[in-house]
């Protein structure tokens, strides 16, 4: 019998050993794995609430800005009021704000859910100086990185770039945040009542000073998840809706302007100013020029002087009337030319009372703005210096070259106010008229009064059949103001409602084609296009291309849209305003690119239609 | 001297089957919770998925679509999941006696209406009816708004069209100012009006979000769904019974004072809509 060997198990505990050790790898390293997984799935729930953030508010700004009323359209809003997290009007912004302003998102003013990052808090937001009510905006598509416009100036700068207007943060969980480059070190605490939250505990890494942010930095400093909108993010919306409101707001304003009422109910619409850099600068005399129309002039800037301070519709127009509105002085604005619209003359017919000799009675300007004085040589069978009602037809130069509307609400000096008090005038309806070659001729019905003709005895300016009777003549003078055409509502600087355009400097964005078939010199002398015409297209319509109603447009009104590629900003040419076949200088355009500009993204044009058949 | 035969006392296997039941028991709730939450996030998913396709819909049509209803239609002839549009672009067909207009849902006779119209905008997670469902089988549902404000009228035709929504025409006709102007969302039941959220004060405390804002709802109504809702769930029947006021809070249970309340529900801003479209190019 062998001898039995002592059993030790040293196999066995080594065998333990391995599998323990195996285990032990196998769990960690899973760990590990889960911990990426998680990291991996919070990230991306981050990337959907802050995409899904930033669509939602990109959507608002252009809602906003397509509203009526919206004197600021392109503005973001501000973040929530600080102090109202936790009450009932959470999420709701506050009205105006500090910047850089950094705050929560104000989920309840853009329409969203109150949507939680992964570690359960609610987003934040920054918004750039000069986006947001609190500071003077000036918001339109030249507003990139590269502009030297003021709305520029109030970008973030974000990873050492300069070109965002707002930020969405996802904050994550309160850290100990380390000293690095850029980071100043920080214990978050988010303990604290909403009214004292202060944004370090949530946001890191960034300066209120220089508005600099950042979207990554060392991870011991640093757990926000950050996505920005830049300015080229955000403008194709605003463009959008800038289009929407020319297209509801002004189009039907310019389509009426000069028809209808004491104008002739034939439509019309102004010649166009010779295109040319549209920059300015408000409050400083510029090339007002550039915005004078210019007869025979078929597109190019749109034509949008004024002369007064405030004109009817506006709500600083002067009161009560009977009253002039101010001229507004040359070199203030870069639309102020209280000279370009002047009276050339007018004449005068008698049609009641004492007999006006038409011939000697005759109507002379002067003056900036112009006034327009005519003197009335009356007589009448009794000697009895009879009050004379007459037609007084007055010619104004430059009319359709500019946008004026007829304020029958200005003192002519000279009438009888007991007739239509307390004016002594009226326009005669559908009689005022814009002439071929731009001027206007307006027409209306007045009254001299008896006794206050200056008795010249008898005189041959009061006609040969006075002098045969030996009648006393009679001279009136009456003196008409310029105001009687005041600034149409779209340019006119005091005007609330629509002043946000020029204020914002639009027309730097803008072309403006009209057909020549609806300008003041239509080529068959009837004012009609396309198939209103008899016959059938003595004048053409403008074509726009991708237009369900195409060739039946009588006016544009075109917005370049930020500079693509090489185009120059300030525009010199039309092709650094314009793409593809809306900068070729012909009365065809169009609403998209075609096959070679799409697919490049090298058009972004917007044309709002002024009127169509 | 012969060993007794030793087994386990009745005491002892009473204590191990206890600690087994205990830990079963423990195990099986995990369980259960651990499959109502992943009901709970598979429907959040399936509503954010069809809050998407509402979308994409938009963007190749040019406008939302109408809610589907349980019952075909035969003016339009619609099966099931088909949105109901008539000839005038109304979200409105027949149902039994006469045309029965859709816009927030509710029911008309035995037909629900309001219902996520999954075939017309895509979606496959369906019953077998052919209706979207939640993670519970409950067919989701959809509501959209009818009326427009704040629209400026355009130039021709220069008068503004209904309805805004369901229409690709009339939106681009009416333009990008008009804002929706029904549905609204409150966070309490409790003294709402078919359509208002009532007036406690202060104005506007128990609104979660305007009528301007809201352009589209959809939502599930929960686990409970498939129940008849009891007289006390002021809150889940606010959201069924066909008015533009809907209410959605988070979970409460049936010892909540407006009665349980499990619906999910995510909407669609009309600035989403509205910059989905710009960026598509379809409006303005």
């Amino acid at each position: 019998m062998t001898a039995r060997h002592p059993q030790q198990g040293v196999a066995l505990l080594a065998m333990l050993a391995l599998i323990a050790m195996g285990t032990a790898w196998f769990t960690v390293s899973r760990l590990q794995a889960m911990t990426g997984d998680y990291t991996i799935a919070n990230r991306n729930h981050n990337a959907a609430v802050l995409a899904r953030a930033k669509q939602a508010l990109i959507g608002h700004v252009a809602m906003q800005a397509a509203k009526q009323g919206e004197t600021d359209p392109g503005r973001l809003p501000c973040p929530e009021a600080a102090g109202s997290a936790g009450s009932g009007l959470e999420g709701a912004t506050a009205s105006t704000c500090t910047f850089p302003a950094v705050g929560r998102l104000p989920w309840r003013t853009v329409g969203i859910e109150k949507l939680l990052d992964a570690a359960g808090e609610p987003l934040w937001y920054v918004v750039a100086s000069g986006w947001a009510l609190g500071a003077n905006l000036v918001i339109n598509s030249n507003c990139t990185s590269d502009a030297t416009m003021a709305c520029a100036t109030g970008l973030l700068t974000v990873d050492g770039v300069k070109d965002t207007v707002a930020l969405i943060i996802a904050p994550g969980p309160a850290m100990s945040v380390a000293a690095s480059t850029g980071c100043t070190a920080r214990n978050q605490s988010r303990s604290a009542p909403a009214p004292t939250m202060d944004a370090r505990d949530y946001v890191e890494c960034y300066s209120t000073a220089t508005s600099a942010f950042v979207t990554a930095a060392a991870s011991t400093s640093f757990n926000d998840q950050v996505l920005k909108i830049t300015a080229a993010e955000l403008l194709p919306a605003i463009e959008a809706a800038i289009a929407d409101r020319i297209q509801h707001e002004r189009a039907p304003l310019i389509k009426s302007a000069y028809s209808g009422g004491a104008w002739s109910s034939t439509s019309v619409l102004p010649f166009a100013a010779v295109f040319a850099d549209p920059t300015f600068v408000p409050t400083a005399l510029a090339p007002a020029s550039n915005f004078r129309g210019v007869a025979g002039t078929f597109q190019g800037l749109p034509p949008l002087t004024y002369a007064f301070t405030a004109s009817p519709g506006s709500a600083s127009a002067c009161s009560p009337t009977p009253c002039t509105p101010t001229p507004c002085t040359t070199g203030s604005d870069a639309f102020c030319d209280p000279g370009f619209v002047a009276w050339t003359g007018g004449t005068l017919a008698g049609t009641a009372g004492g007999t006006l000799n038409a011939g000697t009675s005759t109507c002379t300007s002067a003056g900036t703005p112009t006034t327009l004085t005519c003197t009335i040589y009356s007589w009448d069978l009794f000697n009895s210096n009879a009050s004379v009602t007459l037609t007084l037809s007055a010619t104004a130069s430059n009319v359709g070259m500019a946008l004026r509307q007829i304020n029958a609400t200005v003192p002519i000096g000279g009438l009888d106010t007991t007739f239509n008090p307390p004016y002594g005038y009226t326009m005669t309806a559908g009689a005022s008229t814009i002439n071929a070659n731009g001027s206007a001729t307006l027409v209306l019905s007045a009254r001299v009064a008896a006794g206050t003709g200056i008795p010249l005895g008898v005189s041959a300016v009061c006609g040969l059949l006075s002098q045969l009777l030996g009648l006393t003549c009679y001279r009136r003078t009456i003196s008409v103001p310029m105001a009687l055409l005041s600034d149409h509502a779209l340019v006119d600087p005091s005007n609330t409602t629509h002043n946000w355009f020029a204020r914002n400097r639009w027309p730097q964005l803008s072309y403006y084609a009209v057909a020549q078939g609806l300008s003041p010199s239509p080529p068959s002398g009837t004012r009609c296009c396309g198939t209103a015409c008899v016959p059938a297209n003595a004048n053409p319509c403008l074509m726009v291309g991708y237009h369900p109603d195409s060739g039946k447009q009588w006016g544009l009104w075109l917005l370049g849209g930020a500079k693509i590629g090489t185009q120059a900003r300030p525009p010199t040419l039309i092709g650094d305003l314009l793409e593809g076949a809306n900068a070729d200088l012909d009365t065809t355009f169009t609403l998209q690119g075609g096959a070679a500009l799409l697919p490049n993204k090298t058009f972004n044009d917007r044309i709002a239609v002024v009127g169509s058949n | 001297m012969r060993l007794r035969p030793r087994g386990f006392t009745l005491v002892e296997l009473a204590v191990v089957l206890t600690i087994v039941v205990l830990l079963l028991g423990s195990l099986m709730y995990t369980l259960s919770a651990q499959t109502e939450q992943r009901n709970y996030e598979d429907t959040r998913r399936r509503l954010e998925q069809a809050r998407e396709a509402l979308l994409s819909f938009a963007i190749v049509n040019g406008r939302l679509p109408c809610p589907a209803r349980s019952a075909n239609t035969t003016t339009p002839a619609t099966v099931a999941g088909d949105e109901v549009r008539n000839a005038a672009m109304q979200c409105s067909g027949d149902s039994g006696a006469g045309a029965v207009e859709d816009y927030y849902g509710g029911t008309s006779g035995a037909v629900t209406l309001g219902l996520v119209p999954a075939r017309t905008i895509g979606i496959t997670q369906v019953d077998p009816a052919g209706f979207a469902v939640d993670a519970w089988g409950n067919r989701l549902r959809y509501a959209v708004a009818k009326t427009k404000t704040n629209c400026v009228p355009a130039t021709a035709p220069a008068t503004l069209l209904d309805p805004h929504f369901v229409s690709s025409t009339n939106m681009k006709n009416n333009g990008v100012a008009c804002q929706p102007n029904d549905l609204l969302i409150c966070k309490s039941g409790t003294g709402i009006t078919a359509s208002t959220c009532g007036v406690t004060a202060p104005a506007g405390a128990n609104q979660l979000m305007t009528s301007s804002l809201v352009v589209a709802i959809v939502f599930s109504p929960g686990k409970n769904g498939a129940l008849t809702p009891g007289v006390t769930q002021i809150d889940e029947l606010a959201n069924l019974n066909g008015d533009p006021v809907f209410v959605f809070h988070p979970r409460t249970d049936s010892t909540f004072g407006n009665g349980e309340f499990d619906d999910q529900m995510t909407w669609i801003t009309v600035g989403e809509l509205y910059g989905r479209l710009i960026a598509a190019g379809v409006l303005p």
